[in-house]
């Protein structure tokens, strides 16, 4: 146990029954009080906090990439890994909470106001509530599995089966042979979709699978050649663009840099 | 031609929707027996599946809902009803989409009763976490301290003979992801180097290209090319399924696709000649 861990285990110690009850009752006293509080501070002062505490949370995983480790693989801030990945998933969690709390205030004043589709905003609410008291209080019963399985998971699937609708329609509409780049396009995607099903691999089944240049002209083989000496090389070098942006967006985000209008209009504003 | 031209470029929409309807339709009720070539990196999804040593402990994990189930659906089944076969001791986790634990449990649950598993002695339900990342990175240290309780009974995962001698990703044989989104950039940055384990990948067919690059290093042991890949792993585990028969609608679907983009072609260049000549 090093340093750092042994002063974390004695300032807090294992709770149970009604010390670990009251513990997480001043838990959430202190998260409502900080709330208050951020919120009464003037902007400045709010962005000021709000970015040291981002760039301590940053660093932590930072620190624990970069310290050097033991021969198990493990430095001084190794113990608290796991920890702190069940804080991302409750800040996660609270996340889903204030989403939660928008919607109901939005569609909530639509009902009250009984402005124009006020019935849609309705009948969003009520499904919610019916829902979460269903996976809440009746998670084991026929209610909730009907709820789930032949409402919500029906509707889901048929949103989604729409697309494939769309997308024929789209296809025969948009996509126009108008250059050679689009011919190109067309030839390989064409190529690649029928090495995928097996109608398309029908037409060159005849051909030997391996083992003599005729192989190479079944049209599995050739799908499977655009897909690994093409597409591969070209999703590597989109994956490249991407990562050092990524960086970048990181650093910022981290470092606070990044400006957002609301955030600075609220900063503005005091 | 003139005249054949200007029709094709304005099909109404609807007889285009009919058409896929009916296609789709068909297609399932006529299946059409047809082979299909086992793609190599199928082949090395189920390799890695089929050599699994007993004593170490798979991580199937979920990231799908209702909405991409025709494909990770039946993907995540037929890998299941393998590791069943094998009598590979499994664990499901679920990241992303809060249907998916349920929807993986649902369908272990059914598997399970065909196999004679055993929850809590051959399979566990580790449940939904919202955040990928910092879940993952505490996994590679400690799977019990970071995950805690099982979904289903709420229980310490120690008390549960199926974790036993887990401790944490390095104890893992093969770790298969069923993914409606693109969740395997956590897996590679954060886990894939930590563990000798083959981590093996199932997406729906329109994510499938970008994982290339990853299959081509190495990083990604083998994957499971959308409903298809389901298909050439049902073919390889000797089964005529669900999956099987679904092929052919997939097939057909993409067919009238071809021969629609064909006709507004023909169309849009019969319109070009007719106003040439005119």
């Amino acid at each position: 146990m090093n340093p750092i861990q042994s002063f974390l285990s004695r300032a807090f110690p294992a709770l149970h029954g009604g010390a670990l009850a009251g513990a997480v009752a001043g838990c959430v006293l202190a998260c409502i009080v900080g709330v208050v509080v951020l919120q009464a501070l003037p902007g400045k002062a709010r962005k000021a906090i709000i970015a040291g505490v981002t760039f301590l949370a940053g660093l932590f995983y930072a620190l624990e990439f970069f310290l050097p480790a033991n021969a198990q693989d493990e430095n001084i801030l190794t113990f608290a890994v796991p920890t702190v990945g069940n804080v991302t998933n409750v800040l996660g969690g609270m996340t889903l909470g204030l989403g939660v709390l928008s919607l109901i205030r939005i569609h909530g004043a639509n009902v009250v106001k009984v402005k124009s589709g006020w019935e849609n905003s309705m009948l969003l609410l009520v499904s919610m509530v019916v829902m979460a008291v269903a996976g809440i209080k009746y998670e084991h019963t026929l209610f909730y599995r009907s709820l789930f399985r032949d409402v919500l998971n029906s509707f889901d699937a048929a949103m989604f089966a729409v697309l494939a609708f769309f997308i024929v329609s789209a296809a025969y509409r948009a996509f126009r042979i108008k250059s050679a780049e689009a011919t190109l396009l067309m030839v390989a995607a064409l190529v690649v979709m029928l090495g995928q099903i097996p109608i398309g691999q029908y037409l060159t089944h005849w051909l030997p699978v391996k083992g003599s240049y005729l192989s190479l002209l079944r049209l599995d083989n050739i799908s499977n050649w655009l897909l690994t000496t093409v597409n591969a090389p070209a999703q590597r070098a989109i994956g490249f663009g991407l990562g050092i942006g990524g960086l970048a967006i990181a650093l910022r985000i981290w470092l606070s840099l990044e400006r957002g209008a609301y955030f600075e209009a609220k900063a503005d504003e005091s | 031609m003139s005249n054949l031209g200007h029709p094709l470029t304005r099909i109404n929409r609807h007889w285009l929707y009919g058409a896929l309807l009916a296609i789709v339709v068909i297609g399932l009720i006529v299946p059409i027996s047809l082979p299909l070539a086992v793609s190599p990196e199928a082949t090395r999804f189920y390799e890695a599946i089929e050599s699994a040593p007993k004593d170490k402990l798979v991580l199937v994990s979920t990231l799908w809902s209702a909405s991409t189930q025709g494909e990770n659906r039946p993907q995540t089944q037929v890998v299941l009803k393998h590791l069943m076969k094998r009598h590979l001791r499994f664990a499901l986790i679920a990241f992303g989409d809060a249907q998916a634990t349920t929807l993986a449990q649902e369908l272990a649950e059914e598997q399970a009763a065909i196999y004679k598993y055993e929850y809590g002695k051959d399979w566990i339900n580790l449940g939904y976490r919202q955040d990928i990342a910092g879940t993952l990175k505490g996994m590679v240290r400690n799977i019990n301290e970071t995950l805690k309780t099982d979904s289903v009974n709420r229980r310490p995962l120690a008390e549960y003979p199926v974790m036993a001698g887990v401790r944490n990703v390095k104890d893992l044989s093969v770790i298969a992801e069923f993914s409606a989104s693109g969740n395997y950039k956590s897996w590679v940055g954060l886990v894939v180097g930590s563990t000798d384990a083959a981590f093996c990948y199932a997406p729906t067919s329109v994510m499938a290209p970008e994982l290339y690059t990853y299959l081509d290093s190495g990083q990604i042991r083998g994957m499971l090319f959308g409903i298809k890949g389901a298909a050439e792993y049902e073919q390889m585990m000797n089964e005529k399924g669900f999956t099987t028969r679904a092929i052919t609608p997939v097939s057909l679907a993409l067919v009238l696709l071809f021969v629609l983009i064909g006709l507004g072609n023909y169309g849009m260049y019969a319109t070009k000649k007719m106003e040439g000549n005119s």
